[in-house]
């Protein structure tokens, strides 16, 4: 019996030593933008600046939760979302969106709209260091008209156990229309794996 | 207690060498043939013969656009005696417009083929620069130049040429099954 919850205390310890937790969503925001945790990745290539940042469980269960904290709720909400793992990926130009820079030509304007609106799972793809790809689960892009100064699409990826075990997924970004090739960043799946948490 | 300053001093000569050997390896100046790299890489292989295969696809569907006007042009040139200066005018006319047409399209496939061209290069060079800054954090170096025949670098010792061992590394990481 002792060595038992001598045992549990032991991976309790373990276990909490692994994963950041913070107090507040700043805190544990400016913990994933240092690219050195392995949360956030930035490139530019041809003047296009691409950030994928993974957003935590626990960030997603705030926005939801708001500042009505209740603890049952906590835990049925990061049930919700443990499923998941969501990104962040902001692509600009100029520091302006990607839309304002074919804003001039109407047809490469109307093919960029409708690949950013409909086709992000033909662009975006998500494999083992093998090429065993990961079927995107979901995006979204909200239009902001030329009023942001990135183009931001959320997206989505089911948790599964096999390529959370990876030591690095490639997250594949393909050439938008803007001469920029396929851009690749090496995702650290032992970053995602302990990810960060928020003390509620 | 009579041995410990030998022993002290066999710990530091030891310690120096260590930091010697690590200071060397990271400030050492190294580089890599950009161009070695590019056509050694498997995924230029593959990518390019992709390329080649789209672009036959469109250019072929010109070749045949641009046959069957050659062929609708030499039906013109033998009907034309029989044909009335009216029915003449509409066929030169409808022959005109199609060869504008081809043109047209001829035009906008050559600028497809160049900006595909331009996507795998790009692509091929993206992955080559993600791999040598990976492989420059873990070997601890300060800088790795990339010499591209073009006179950027004049002369470098034969071991300080990374591009065998770069190379090795990036297609063994291409071809991972």
């Amino acid at each position: 019996m002792i060595k038992n919850s001598l045992l549990s205390l032991l991976l309790l310890l373990i276990i909490s030593s692994c994963t950041k937790t913070f107090d507040t969503q700043e805190e544990m925001n400016d913990f994933i933008k240092d690219e050195d945790n392995g949360y956030n990745y930035k490139k530019t290539i041809v003047g296009v600046d691409y950030v994928l940042q993974y957003r935590p469980t626990d960030l997603l269960v705030k926005q939801e939760l708001g500042d009505e904290i209740d603890v049952a709720r906590v835990e049925k909400l990061r049930q919700k979302y443990n499923k998941y793992l969501y990104f962040n990926l902001s692509m600009s130009k100029n520091n302006q969106e990607l839309l304002n820079g074919v804003a001039r030509d109407k047809a490469k304007f109307g093919q960029m709209v409708n690949e950013l609106a409909f086709g992000m799972e033909e662009k975006v793809h998500l494999y083992t260091p093998e090429k065993d790809t990961l079927a995107m689960a979901d995006f979204i892009y909200p239009r902001m008209y030329g009023m942001s100064n990135a183009t931001s699409i959320m997206i989505v990826y089911p948790r599964e156990t096999k390529f959370m075990n990876q030591d690095y997924l490639n997250f594949v970004i393909e050439d938008l229309g803007l001469d920029t090739g396929d851009i690749k960043f090496k995702l650290n799946m032992q970053a995602l794996q302990k990810e960060p948490q928020l003390r509620f | 207690m009579k041995n410990v300053p030998l022993y002290t001093a066999v710990v530091a000569v030891v310690l120096s060498v260590v930091a010697i050997y690590f200071a060397k390896s990271s400030s050492q100046l190294v580089y890599v043939d950009v161009n070695k790299l590019i056509t050694g890489y498997n995924k230029t292989k593959v990518a390019k013969a992709e390329f080649d295969k789209k672009a036959n696809l469109m250019k072929a569907n010109v070749d045949s656009l641009v046959g069957n006007w050659q062929k609708e042009l030499k039906n013109y040139e033998k009907e034309r005696t029989t044909l009335s200066p009216k029915e003449l005018k509409l066929k030169q006319e409808l022959l005109g417009n199609k060869q504008q047409q081809i043109n047209g399209y001829q035009e906008a496939i050559q600028k497809k083929i160049q900006e595909e061209d331009k996507k795998v290069t790009q692509t091929v060079i993206n992955d080559i620069n993600d791999y040598i800054k990976e492989y420059g954090k873990d070997h601890n170096y300060k800088i790795i130049f990339g010499a591209s025949g073009g006179g950027n670098i004049m002369y470098a010792d034969e071991s300080t040429d990374l591009t065998e061992e770069v190379l090795k590394g990036l297609n063994t990481e291409y071809d991972k099954k």
